[in-house]
This record gives C-alpha cells, sequence and structure tokens, in this order.
C-alpha cells in the first residue's frame, strides 16, 4: 500500500501535464499598438475650365471639378492648413490676376473663396476635404496652361 | 453608418490616390546632455506601389529652411504600404537653448498638380545647461 502511495506521488506530474487545462483558465490576449500620426491621400486632382465670360477659370465652372482630399488621423485631431495660392500659368498673364480656393468638409470646414492662407482645426480623425480653385482676372486670359496651387499641411 | 457613407466612398476612391503621404509622431520633444539630439518618426507610404518620398526641416511656425537639421535619410523610396523610421538630428544645441521646428514629408516626384499634401512633425529640443 505504501508503495502505490509513492507511484501516485510520482504519476501526478505527469498526469497534470498531459491533462489538458480547463478552457476558461487559458487568457488569449491580442495586443496592438497605434502610431499617432496623420495621413493625406488626395483621391482627384481638380480641374479648372474656363468661363463663358471668359474672366474666370475655375473647378465650377461647367466641365470642372474639384480636387477630393481624405485625411486620417491617429491619436489626436490635426489642423490642415492651407497656403495662399498662386498660379502657375503662360508669359503674359495679366498682372491683375488673382488665384483664390475655397473648401468645404464632412467635418464643417467651410471656407468660402480667399486668396490668403488659411487653416481648419480638424473635430474628427477623418474628414474629406472638398476643394475648389479659381482665378479671377478681370483683363482676361493669354492661351495657355493654368495651374492653381496650394500647399495642404496636415500638423498639430 | 449613413454619415460615414460619403467618407467611405471618399476613401474608396483613394485606393488609386493622386497623392498620398503619411507621417508620425505629430510632435515630440526630448532633452539632451549634448550638442545633439535625435529623433525617430515614421514615414509611411499609403500607396501599394513603391513610392519616393523627400523629408524637410523647415522653422515652427515658417518655411524657413533649418540648416542645423539633418535627416537620414532625406530622401527614400518606400515599398507599397510600407513605413519606415527616419532619424532626425538637431545639432549645434547651446547650453540650455530650447530649439523648435517641423519636419515635413511629402511625395519627391510631385507633378503638375493644384494640391501639394504633406504632413508635419513639431519637434522641441532642449540641451541642459552646462554644469
Amino acid at each position: 500500500m505504501r508503495i502505490f502511495n509513492e507511484s501516485a506521488i510520482a504519476i501526478a506530474p505527469l498526469v497534470a501535464l498531459t491533462v489538458p487545462a480547463p478552457a476558461s483558465a487559458a487568457d488569449v490576449t491580442l495586443r496592438g499598438s497605434l502610431l499617432s500620426s496623420c495621413l493625406l491621400t488626395l483621391s482627384t486632382e481638380g480641374k479648372l475650365v474656363a468661363s463663358s465670360d471668359p474672366t474666370v477659370i475655375g473647378s465650377e465652372e461647367s466641365g470642372g471639378n474639384a480636387a477630393l482630399l481624405a485625411v486620417v488621423a491617429v491619436g489626436a485631431t490635426p489642423t490642415v492648413n492651407f497656403s495662399a495660392p498662386t498660379i502657375d500659368g503662360p508669359a503674359g498673364l495679366d498682372s491683375g490676376a488673382q488665384a483664390q480656393i475655397r473648401y468645404t468638409s464632412l467635418g464643417g470646414s467651410n471656407q468660402s473663396y480667399t486668396s490668403s492662407a488659411s487653416s481648419s482645426s480638424q473635430v474628427r480623425l477623418l474628414d474629406t476635404f472638398t476643394i475648389n480653385a479659381r482665378i479671377v482676372s478681370p483683363n482676361g486670359f493669354a492661351a495657355g496652361n493654368y495651374v492653381v496651387r496650394t500647399t495642404t499641411t496636415c500638423q498639430q | 453608418m449613413k454619415r460615414l457613407a460619403p467618407l467611405l466612398a471618399a476613401l474608396a476612391l483613394a485606393a488609386t490616390p493622386a497623392l498620398a503621404v503619411g507621417l508620425g509622431p505629430l510632435s515630440k520633444s526630448g532633452i539632451t546632455d549634448s550638442d545633439r539630439k535625435g529623433f525617430f518618426l515614421t514615414l509611411i507610404n499609403p500607396y501599394p506601389s513603391a513610392t519616393p518620398y523627400r523629408a524637410y526641416a523647415v522653422g515652427e511656425e515658417d518655411e524657413s529652411p533649418q540648416p542645423r537639421v539633418r535627416i537620414v535619410p532625406a530622401e527614400v523610396t518606400l515599398g507599397g504600404r510600407a513605413t519606415r523610421r527616419i532619424l532626425v538630428i538637431a545639432q549645434e544645441l547651446r547650453p540650455g537653448e530650447e530649439y523648435a521646428f517641423r519636419v515635413c514629408a511629402e511625395r519627391s516626384d510631385i507633378e503638375e498638380g493644384m494640391i501639394n499634401a504633406r504632413v508635419c512633425s513639431r519637434l522641441r529640443a532642449r540641451r541642459l545647461p552646462g554644469a
């Protein structure tokens, strides 16, 4: 009887190793980490078209289209800055010509046409901006290619 | 979900974006007892294909170049959906000086387009006063 008890003691750890623990005792942990960041994606380039009069070239004229810019932020809501728009145009561009942009966003940003720098403090982490641009030239336009440029910066 | 629909539609359009860039963290600060302070930032390529990017330092509130800042690498091509850490070193810090600047990242092969998109991180390095 004494021998049986000693064997039982010796075998016990082996039994404990081979019999699976109840499922309820197992902890399953999945971990992840996100980097505080901002991601800008310009999905659609804008297109400028001359108006009928023709003192305006703009993305809201018939045949033109706005630019679409998605903002995806992680961690904290950023600020999106727009630099003052500039014109790339042909030689002979009227000195009175002025570039302007305006934008709205799904998050509620709403900037009317401006030729100055502007910014939008985000209230949400995901947003999409619709950006329109135009060139106003009371004396008309020389023939050639025109581009309105603005630098969009996501930062805190 | 109804409110998210337009956003998701816009992101779906971004499957082949005309321009995209990501950078993080958006701010960082640190203390050093030497004349240099290093920061790691992470550059993100949202494109499905390899894309060239450049990173450069400008003033905290303006676009003035910052020759005291070294970035390694300042130009890099990232594989599709890839990320990479870049090292930013603020140099020539004087004892007790606090130096703030921004590091911005953008595509280096910007085409003739209306929008130039970039992401900037605010960095602040402080050197301890000399003994």
